[in-house]
């Protein structure tokens, strides 16, 4: 059932923009709101089943981070995960998303439409008891991209009440095992 | 303010006539249960009502020969006239003489024969089994129908007694209450009766080796019987029984006037899967061939029938006072007793129910027959199309309207209902009334439009935003094809997942009405039991969660179908089939939501909502 459909649709937008290295070194850049120091990624603390938002790398001119899943049980199949990401415009621009190695075949779909606001979604496109989702435990769901555009701090926040996760349970569970997926975020920081 | 539509559905009124009032049924029976050889007398008691009153018609088994037919005793005075012999025989009882209103008859007729228990009709259904051991004997065997000719509505009230001759060896149960019992010469004469009853109901007499208990449900006596023996699923019946018939009384307002219950259990047989008469209900354990939560849940619609059906009945031609009130309690029931949806049904918020009732509305009924029917109007003929209009669109108009009064008014609206016209005649504007009356509400356009008229409107709205001094103001606009009066009640969703619920009238094609708002809000969606009546949808395209964006929750609300492979809506040949998508979903309107449809979101996707200043 797999070919029913198999696409990737990237739709990159808005913020999207190629790093301008002159504006983004922290060491160079002139402008007044530009401080030397040292820019960190701080994921905010999770438990349970949860999305989160971790490091992936960071250099002067970019930030890679991984939209994963944390605390599940390494058998409980992920089936459809929808986010929104915001952050502070003026500081991070949207380059590109790729999606996690285990979703060969979603449907995948990532949008900056509007500056400061990724929209992301990933779906297996076929039928449940006829095809598993992969059984992920931790996984990586979305690899994403900016430039720093500005040498600042900004919150990267999942937005929960415009993000869902469809998860079920692994077979090994406990059936009255109920799954409550949380959206973690995180921040770049300036220290 | 009238739209045209609803003008014209307004003027539309039914009218329904009939010639006689039938008062008494009398049945007297003798039945070798083994072979099938009986001989029975019917006594038929009529008033005449109108000069329309000309001919009754009897139906019964073609096993049968009608031996005689008198009136006041005489052989003089009636034609018969043969209208049918398979797989039921029936014939007409014309009156020589014209008959005046006010004018009483007793017509006798006798038939002899052999019970042949045909199929009867589609279903496989039969009125009646031969057999020593287990047998039953239902309408239309020896126990003849009678229809009044000239009555459009085919409803009566009545006396009914059945006096019924076996073996003595033998055990029965029937309709009615147990007043007498007598042994001479090795044959046992039982006999049954019944103060008053709807016609709709049937009469069974279930007989053969029978074992019966005693059921402490807190109401009535209420006795189980099944063939001896058979005990699979007593020990359950009798839990569900005890809880269900007082989840009825508290639902329906009131206990039934009786002197007690009986049910039976009944064989895996397709020829009589089951039925609610007066005081009595019927089962067949095949319904737990699909498991216990099937069982206990169709149960609980034929014990509701004890109420809707036996004790408050609508004297016309519709089935929503009778099933969907079924099926609404039925899943009151269900949803009540599996809070957590272990049942297949949400507590929450009823979403699922009435995702699938609106998937009966919009994908299987191909019938546009309104909920009572007038003039040449018939019900729907298909029997998924019958059940989705009888049951279904019963069902979820009753969830709509509760929404519309709310539910206090509702429950006492249905109170009145059982207890106004317990044994009385009544019909859906006596419900109308109850309701009006219940919720101070004028109810006119909604019963004009979805009761009296099928109308089902394709709704789109969307919303803005404004700060104002004390919070928020929403502006909903909306636009709906064809222009009508609908009702919604809104849920408008805040950032912190609090939920502020708004009853809003939209009238006509196109309009707005503006919300005050204590905070932003996320989403503004119908409350689910709207949603099978009122089509609703956002005016974004792929914003299937009205948050007028296109995003991931809109991908992973609709991932959830495909996931589960659910088969095309229109493919379903039983109620059973159609599985609860959300049309919304559908956005081909192809009666499945797949891969296709997850296309069609990510065309839109990244269409966000719009900035509140």
């Amino acid at each position: 059932m797999k070919a029913l459909v198999c696409m990737l649709l990237l739709t990159a937008c808005g913020d999207a923009a190629t790093p301008d290295h002159d504006t983004i070194d922290a060491d160079t850049a002139d402008t007044a709101e530009v401080t030397p120091g040292t820019l960190t990624f701080h994921a905010t603390p999770s438990s349970g089943e949860a999305v989160v938002v971790r490091q992936a790398s960071l250099s002067a001119d970019e930030l890679v981070l991984e939209v994963a899943t944390s605390g599940l049980q390494a058998d409980d199949q992920v089936f459809a995960i929808g986010a929104r990401l915001t952050y502070d415009p003026d500081v991070l621009s949207f380059i590109d998303a790729t999606p996690g190695e285990a979703w060969d075949g979603a449907v995948t779909d990532a949008s900056a439409a509007r500056p400061g606001t990724l929209v992301l979604a990933v779906a297996h496109p076929h039928a449940f008891f006829e095809e598993p989702g992969p059984p992920l435990g931790d996984e990586v769901l979305y690899r994403l991209r900016f430039a720093i555009t500005r040498v600042a701090a900004t919150p990267l926040t999942l937005v929960a009440s415009r993000s869902r996760a469809l998860v079920w349970p692994g077979p090994s569970s406990d059936p009255q095992r109920r799954l409550s997926i949380s959206f973690v975020g995180g921040a770049l920081t300036l220290d | 303010m009238l739209t045209p539509l609803l003008a014209a559905l307004l003027a539309a009124t039914p009218a329904e006539q009939r010639g006689f009032d039938i008062t008494a049924l009398d049945y007297v029976v003798v039945l070798d249960p083994a072979t099938g050889v009986t001989h029975g007398t019917l006594a038929i008691s009529v008033t005449v009502v109108t000069s329309d009153a000309h001919e009754l018609e009897v139906t019964f088994d073609a096993g049968l020969s009608l031996e005689s037919a008198k009136i006041q005793g005489s052989d003089a005075g009636l034609t018969v006239v043969p209208a049918a012999t398979t797989p039921l025989r029936s014939v007409g009882l014309m009156f020589d003489d014209a008959l005046a209103a006010g004018d009483t008859r007793v017509i006798e007729v006798t038939l002899d024969g052999t019970l042949a228990c045909n199929v009867s009709d589609i279903q496989g259904h039969r009125a009646c089994k031969r057999g020593a051991a287990f047998g039953y004997l239902r309408r239309q065997s020896v126990l003849p129908t009678v229809h009044d000719a000239a009555d459009t509505t085919s409803y009566e009230l009545y006396r009914r007694s059945l006096s019924l001759t076996l073996p003595a060896e033998v055990d029965a149960v029937a309709t009615g209450d147990a007043v007498a019992t007598t042994t001479t010469d090795g044959q046992t004469t039982r006999v049954w009766a019944s103060t008053i009853v709807h016609d709709v109901q049937d009469l069974v007499v279930v007989f053969g080796a029978l074992t019966s208990l005693s059921i402490d449900d807190g109401e009535l006596p209420v006795t189980l019987w099944y063939p001896r023996g058979d005990e699979a699923w007593v020990d359950d019946m009798r839990a569900w029984i005890a809880i269900a018939m007082p989840f009825h009384a508290a639902l329906a307002g009131r206990s039934l006037p009786l002197d007690g219950v009986d049910i039976v259990k009944l064989p895996d047989d397709p020829g009589f899967a089951g039925t609610a008469t007066a005081g009595m209900v019927l089962l067949s354990e095949g319904y737990g061939n699909l498991g216990a939560g099937n069982f206990e849940q169709t149960l609980a619609h034929e014990l509701s029938h004890l109420w809707w059906g036996n004790l408050a009945y609508a004297d016309e031609r519709g089935a929503w006072l009778l099933e969907g009130l079924a099926r609404y309690s039925e899943l009151e029931y269900i949803t009540a007793r599996y809070p957590a949806g272990e049942a297949g049904f949400e507590a929450d918020d009823g979403s699922l129910r009435s995702r699938w009732h609106a998937d009966l509305m919009r994908y299987t009924l191909r019938s546009k027959a309104p909920l009572v029917l007038t003039g040449i109007a018939q019900p729907p003929s298909d029997i998924v199309d019958y059940e989705a209009w009888a049951y279904a669109r019963g069902a979820a108009t009753l969830d709509h309207l509760r929404v519309v009064i709310g539910r206090a008014a509702f429950a006492a609206g249905l109170a009145r209902w059982a207890d106004d016209c317990a044994f009385v005649r009544c019909t859906s504007d006596d419900f109308r009334t109850f309701m009006e009356e219940a919720s101070g509400k004028d109810l006119a356009a909604f019963f004009a439009q979805y009761v009296y008229a099928t109308t089902f409107t394709d709704l789109a709205y969307a919303f803005t935003q404004a700060r104002t001094a004390s919070g928020v103001d929403v502006t909903v606009s909306f636009t709906q094809v064809p222009a009508a009066d609908s009702t919604l009640e809104l849920w408008l969703e805040h950032e912190d997942g609090s939920v502020d619920k708004q009853l809003v009238d939209m009238t006509g094609a196109s309009g707005s009405v503006t919300l005050a708002s204590a905070a932003p809000v996320v989403r503004v969606r119908p409350n689910p039991y709207d949603d099978p009546i009122v089509w609703s949808r956002s005016q974004v395209d792929g914003d299937v969660d009205f948050d007028g964006a296109v995003d991931g929750v809109d991908v992973v609300t609709c991932a959830q179908y495909v996931a589960l492979g659910f088969p095309a809506v229109q493919s379903s040949t039983t109620l059973l089939d159609v599985v609860p998508i959300d049309f919304r979903c559908d956005l081909d309107h192809d009666g499945v939501v797949d891969g296709a449809d997850l296309a069609l979101i990510a065309a839109d996707f990244g269409t966000l909502e719009a900035v509140l200043p």
